[in-house]
């Protein structure tokens, strides 16, 4: 105790010293902090922009459905009886949904302007609870429930020149072969921040759709939204296990890019570290060390009056620890508070940067942190580990001293 | 086109009128060119009006429509669905290469966009496609006589290399003593068969040899067809001049 006293007085007799290695110390705990916290904001959004607009976390549908799906293909409406007890714990919400293809038309005779549209039939209550579809509206509102109420895509409102109000004639072939057509209003159009999506999708209610493609109680997909999306593929298998004429599809299998990078991204994050406190460790050796050289003289002193040099290169390490864990305490916290802020309020970039398509899901310009355990104790214990480090070589010099020769040349 | 069953049976026809262009050679051209006179004046009658079974079987459904349909000359086609009564009222226009749909339950149309041409046609396995390029087969491939077998013909189309065509080769088999199509097969590029038209039923109808029955066969759905029967076919109607305008659809 005595010796981490003395270890503390030590590293503020220079004060100036201690401040700016701390300083520095502080500085890229705290980056390194948020920079993981990024990364894995960036890792989420990936997964989330992938997930919850789409497929879910878990796919479910007729077998063959998601390779080859046709409009015929469709299963029922209900399927909580089949899902298991325990794995019912585990989902947070189901998102029901039809999908189709269709013309979309607006305006009369000669302005008349179609199109083929993907069309996707929602329940809005569900979609509202666990998807992300309604905040994509940029102009007008989501859905509400009423029969004739449809979304369009950015793009392809812009194609057929409809806005809010316009009237939208729906054109296509109902699952009994019939022709399914309806005059539906724009309720709001919406854009993802991805042109392709936003050029050739609409989204309308599932009764209306159910009524309109002869599908009544039937739909083409549920999409499961799990607590933990990562536990999608062992949920998945025991859904398969327990449905029986069913599949269920996890996202990891939907996007297996983004899948493969979830197996390697503690590695990545690992070397994230090392590459940043490589750089540290440079610096905060050199400025220890050159301490060490300083107190040269006040060693030898001290062990001329008999502090042993066992006793002295533990005043060494616990100066070295002590200035690290409190920089990376501090640096962490720092980093931490950085997280959690831009976790509840992300910073939209969009003004300045275009969004990327990539690996079916797409790269927001968005300044998006997730603060994990992980990503706030890897680089405390990695600073802990680096004050420790670095104080490795001036111990074994102590250890080695020959005070005389000390006194000598102080 | 004119009506559905008629436009395949021209299609048929244009295939000896695309051989006369130039494409085959020898003796065969002036077969082809003879035989294509005696067809086309066989089948284009100027103006027409019919009416025809529509047997739809997909492994989904299996749906019977109603149609009444008038033509003038190649270009000009309006169809009516008769029945089932829900979409009863329905039309479609052709007009050159345009095609209009006019949905009766809600009274409204719909123009067809040409990215859209090769889906399917009122649900059945005939495509926008099928109504507007028919006409056009001599302009879009090169045919030639691949085959003779005492009275029928095998043609083959291959398409022009600058058409923008949805099949890879067509083959034709033709009865060149009644100038009727036996069979129609379509190709993709790799030269697999896509799809196959069977004609049969063969009937006179105004010293015009006819198949009354027109069956088209997915390949790569087995099980599934479209049948199309004439009901009835009227070669020497008169038709009001407006007939096949936007402003006619929904008055019929």
């Amino acid at each position: 105790m005595m010796i981490l006293r003395i270890g503390w007085r030590n590293l503020w007799r220079n004060r100036r010293r201690t401040q700016l290695t701390m300083g520095a110390m502080i500085f890229a705990c705290a980056m390194l902090v948020f920079s993981l916290g990024y990364y894995d904001g960036f890792l989420w959004s990936l997964i989330n922009n992938a997930t919850e607009k789409e497929n879910g976390h878990i796919f479910i549908a007729l077998p063959g459905y998601y390779a080859n799906p046709t409009l015929e293909d469709a299963c029922p409406e209900a399927i909580s009886s089949q899902i298991l007890p325990d794995v019912k714990a585990e989902i947070k919400g189901v998102c029901p949904r039809l999908q189709a293809y269709a013309l979309l038309s607006c305006g009369t005779d000669e302005e008349n302007r179609t199109q083929p549209a993907q069309i996707i039939a929602v329940d809005y209550q569900a979609e509202l609870a666990n998807s992300k579809l309604a905040g994509d509206i940029v102009t007008g509102g989501f859905l509400t429930g009423d029969e004739r109420e449809i979304l369009l895509g950015q793009g392809l409102a812009r194609r057929i020149r409809a806005d809010i109000g316009s009237e939208i004639i729906f054109f296509s072939n109902a699952a009994d072969g019939s022709i399914a057509s309806e005059i539906l209003l724009v309720k709001g159009i919406f854009s993802s921040g991805e042109n392709i999506r936003d050029s050739s999708l609409a989204i309308m209610n599932l009764k209306a759709a159910q009524q309109l493609l002869a599908l009544d109680g039937r739909v083409h997909s549920h999409r499961l939204f799990l607590r933990d999306p990562m536990q999608a593929e062992e949920i998945a298998a025991r859904l398969n296990a327990s449905l029986k004429t069913l599949e269920a599809t996890p996202w990891q299998s939907i996007f297996p890019q983004i899948a493969d990078i979830l197996k390697v991204w503690l590695g990545v994050q690992l070397f994230t570290v090392a590459i940043y406190y490589a750089a540290m460790a440079l610096i905060t050796f050199n400025t220890m060390y050159m301490a060490f050289l300083e107190r040269m003289h006040e060693f030898a002193v001290m062990q001329a009056i008999g502090l042993t040099r066992r006793l002295l290169a533990v005043l060494i390490l616990s100066e070295s620890i002590i200035m690290a864990t409190a920089s990376g305490l501090i640096g962490t916290a720092i980093g931490a508070c950085a997280n959690f802020i831009l976790f509840y309020h992300p910073i939209d970039l969009s003004r300045w940067m275009e969004s990327i398509t990539w690996g079916g899901s797409s790269i927001q310009p968005i300044l998006f942190c997730v603060p994990s355990l992980l990503s706030n104790l890897l680089p405390l214990l990695a600073m802990i580990l680096l004050g420790f480090a670095v104080a490795v070589l001036p111990t074994w010099r102590l250890y080695r001293l020959r005070p005389v020769e000390a006194l000598r040349e102080g | 086109m004119k009506h559905f069953l008629l436009a395949m049976l021209m299609t048929a026809s244009m295939a000896w009128a695309g051989d006369s262009g130039g494409q085959a050679s020898g003796s065969s051209e002036l077969d082809a060119v003879a035989l294509v006179r005696a067809v086309e004046t066989q089948y284009q009658g100027e103006r027409s009006h019919g009416k025809m079974r529509m047997h739809i079987k997909t492994r989904s459904w299996n749906r019977m429509l109603e149609l009444e349909m008038w033509s003038e000359g190649r270009e000009k086609l309006l169809t009516r669905i008769l029945a089932p009564v829900k979409e009863r009222g329905t039309c479609t226009l052709k007009v050159d290469d345009d095609i209009w749909n006019y949905i009766s339950r809600i009274d409204r149309l719909i123009k067809i966009p040409s990215s859209l041409m090769g889906d399917s046609w009122m649900g059945s396995h005939l495509t926008n496609d099928d109504l507007v390029k028919e006409n056009k087969v001599d302009k879009l491939y090169q045919l030639a006589i691949t085959e003779r077998v005492g009275k029928d013909v095998t043609i083959t189309g291959k398409p022009l290399p600058d058409a923008a065509v949805v099949w890879g080769k067509i083959v034709y088999k033709i009865d060149t003593a009644s100038l009727t199509p036996l069979l129609v097969e379509y190709y993709d590029e790799e030269d697999v068969k896509v799809r196959s038209m069977v004609f049969s039923e063969f009937k006179q109808i105004e010293q015009r040899w006819l198949p009354m029955i027109a069956r088209i066969v997915p390949e790569d759905k087995p099980g599934e067809f479209t049948e199309m029967q004439y009901l009835e076919i009227d070669f020497s109607v008169e038709l009001p001049r407006d007939l096949f305008s936007i402003k006619s659809l929904r008055n019929r």
